[in-house]
């Protein structure tokens, strides 16, 4: 993982990046440590249409129902001048309470995605839970499928395209992991854990990242 | 046909008048005291035709006696009575010869040269009407016609059971397949009940008829293929089971069966009998080469014998099962596996893609002092609005 601040790579378990000093409290210092409440579609610019709202609310539905375990909260807004997005996603990540959530799907299970129109950017942010799987190249490319719709200005096509997208991603990692924790039996998965990802894996690449999610799976 | 001399200097003039002189014209001119003149001006031009004889009465006065229309004579009805060709045309155009016998007199030396086999020159033979004693009897009067001396054609019909055309058409692929075939399928046809005499045995005719053993002799009963008697040479014989030739003869009497007429159904049994003389020669070729080059063969054992009332499956019984068949069956069988197969995928993948999906459960390690996220994550930017 990289530093949200000074994109750096970072190692697990550490409370502050050793490069620039950056941590959580950093940000809550400038956006408050309380907890804020986030829908789980935040249309705060007014950009996206009533009809695709919807289409956007079912496709979540739709999500939440294949994947029991995960979420995706959207925020779309103009932030301030100024605000860096990727910060942004990554405190309201892990500040927001999503209240249409159950206790089965706490934040680190859950993936952000926030549309930001004054830098007119995008960010994907993802929880504890799923980080694993995904490298950031594959997470650059998701964002890809919107990126014509995004320059149209058809936002809401575009975050249907990404949830689309990202469903398909997942299935494919589910069946990859549950197949590695299979061939590497309980007892062996138990010692596997998030403690043994490392700043080496990297640069990613998808049969690295699936070997690695296979041995941390429980 | 007079030319001024001085139209050699004036080019134009020149060229014109020969054209005039080479369409049969006469061309005057007036000659003058300017001749010599190069501005001298044109001749004045007289036109005539020597022979003076107008073209269109030359057309129409020529070929009168050409255009006379023909008239049927009596010989003309005496021959469409008795069913003997005329000339086409009636006549119109004298010296032209009918077309029928052409046909013929093309199609009789191919027979006689090719196959090397002695013919009559009439090939259906006028016999009187006899009286007939009993359905299932030759009549005698016709014996030696059928067993005195080898055939005259690869199809005798003494009886004249068969149209002349039905005759003709088999007859024809007869002899056509004799060229084709090393093993020249010889046919006698009988009646539908009628029972060889017992002296009469296929095995010595073919013996002595045909003893340069590339000959095969057929009883075919009109009407009734189920009853029909093969004998094949020896060499032939000898080199394939007997069970082959048998389920071949089946399948030839059966497709003849599904014929609609009597002639039809000879037609389609001599079709099959010859399309199975080919391959058989072909295997032949393969087994004993030295065989197939010089012919030999001496003689000829019952082989291939359909008794009466054998070859055609009751209702209830199977039909011998081919190996075409098989592999029908087989390939219609595999094709079901497949589709099988693939429905239960597709209703398989269908169901599962609509299954939860889960991931294993781990504990998560935080970073930077966050509690559910440590900044993984991607940016994207899209550029300016539109």
């Amino acid at each position: 993982m990289k530093c949200p601040r000074c994109v750096q790579e970072l190692h697990n378990g550490i409370g502050q990046c050793p490069h620039c000093g950056f941590s959580l409290a950093y940000l809550d210092a400038q956006f408050g440590e309380d907890a804020v409440v986030l829908e789980r579609l935040t249309d705060a610019a007014d950009c996206i249409e009533p009809e695709m709202q919807q289409r956007i609310e079912d496709a979540l539905d739709q999500f939440e129902k294949q994947f029991p375990q995960l979420f995706i909260a959207i925020y779309a807004g103009a932030l301030p001048e100024m605000t860096d997005i990727r910060q942004f996603a990554f405190w309201l990540l892990n500040r927001a309470t999503v209240p249409s959530l159950d206790n089965s799907r706490p934040n680190e299970n859950g993936a952000l995605l926030v549309l930001d129109l004054n830098s007119m950017s995008v960010s994907m942010t993802l929880g504890y839970f799923i980080e694993p799987y995904f490298s950031d190249h594959e997470l650059l490319t998701l964002l890809r499928q919107g990126h014509p719709h995004l320059q149209d200005g058809d936002y809401g096509s575009a975050l249907l395209r990404i949830l689309g997208d990202f469903s398909k991603l997942l299935m494919g990692k589910a069946k990859t992991a549950r197949k590695g924790n299979r061939r590497s039996g309980p007892a062996s998965a138990s010692a596997g854990s998030l403690h043994r990802t490392s700043p080496d894996r990297a640069p990613f690449s998808e049969k690295a990242l699936n070997e690695e999610a296979a041995s941390h799976s429980l | 046909m007079t030319w001024p001399s001085h139209l050699a200097r004036n080019h134009w003039r020149n060229t014109f008048l020969a054209i005039a002189a080479a369409s049969g014209f006469t061309v005057a001119a007036h000659q003058s005291s300017a001749q010599e003149s190069s501005e001298m001006p044109l001749p004045e031009l007289t036109f005539h035709n020597e022979e003076e004889e107008p073209a269109i009465e030359y057309l129409v006065t020529k070929p009168q006696g050409y255009l006379k229309l023909p008239k049927w004579q009596d010989s003309d009805r005496t021959a469409i009575d008795l069913g003997q060709p005329i000339h086409l045309g009636g006549g119109l155009w004298p010296g032209q010869e009918s077309l029928i016998p052409k046909i013929r007199a093309s199609f009789r030396p191919v027979t006689h040269e090719t196959s090397g086999f002695r013919r009559s020159e009439d090939p259906r033979m006028v016999l009187p009407d006899v009286e007939r004693l009993s359905a299932d009897a030759i009549p005698e009067a016709y014996l030696p016609y059928y067993f005195d001396a080898p055939p005259k054609r690869f199809l005798t019909d003494v009886q004249r059971l068969l149209s002349d055309s039905e005759w003709q058409d088999t007859d024809w692929f007869l002899t056509y397949h004799s060229n084709e075939c090393r093993y020249h399928a010889n046919v006698l046809l009988f009646s539908p009940d009628e029972q060889i005499p017992d002296p009469v045995s296929g095995e010595e005719l073919l013996n002595r008829w045909f003893p340069d053993g590339n000959h095969v002799l057929v009883f075919y009963f009109h009407g009734r293929p189920e009853r029909t008697e093969v004998f094949f040479p020896a060499a032939l014989a000898k080199s394939f089971p007997e069970s082959e030739f048998q389920q071949n003869l089946i399948e030839a009497i059966d497709s003849a069966s599904k014929a609609r007429t009597p002639g039809m159904q000879l037609d389609e049994f001599c079709q099959k009998l010859g399309t199975w003389l080919l391959w058989w020669e072909k295997r032949m070729n393969t087994l004993n080469p030295d065989d197939a080059l010089n012919g030999e063969s001496n003689v000829a054992p019952l082989v291939g014998v359909v008794p009466a009332g054998d070859t055609t499956p009751s209702a209830g019984e199977a039909e011998p099962s081919t190996g075409f068949g098989s592999v029908f069956w087989g390939v219609v069988g595999l094709i079901g596996l497949l589709l099988a197969g693939l429905i239960i995928w597709a209703v398989s993948a269908a169901f599962k893609s609509k299954r939860p999906v889960t991931f294993p459960v781990h504990p998560p390690t935080s970073r930077l002092g966050a509690p559910h996220s440590g900044g993984g994550s991607v940016v994207l930017t899209f550029g300016s609005r539109p």
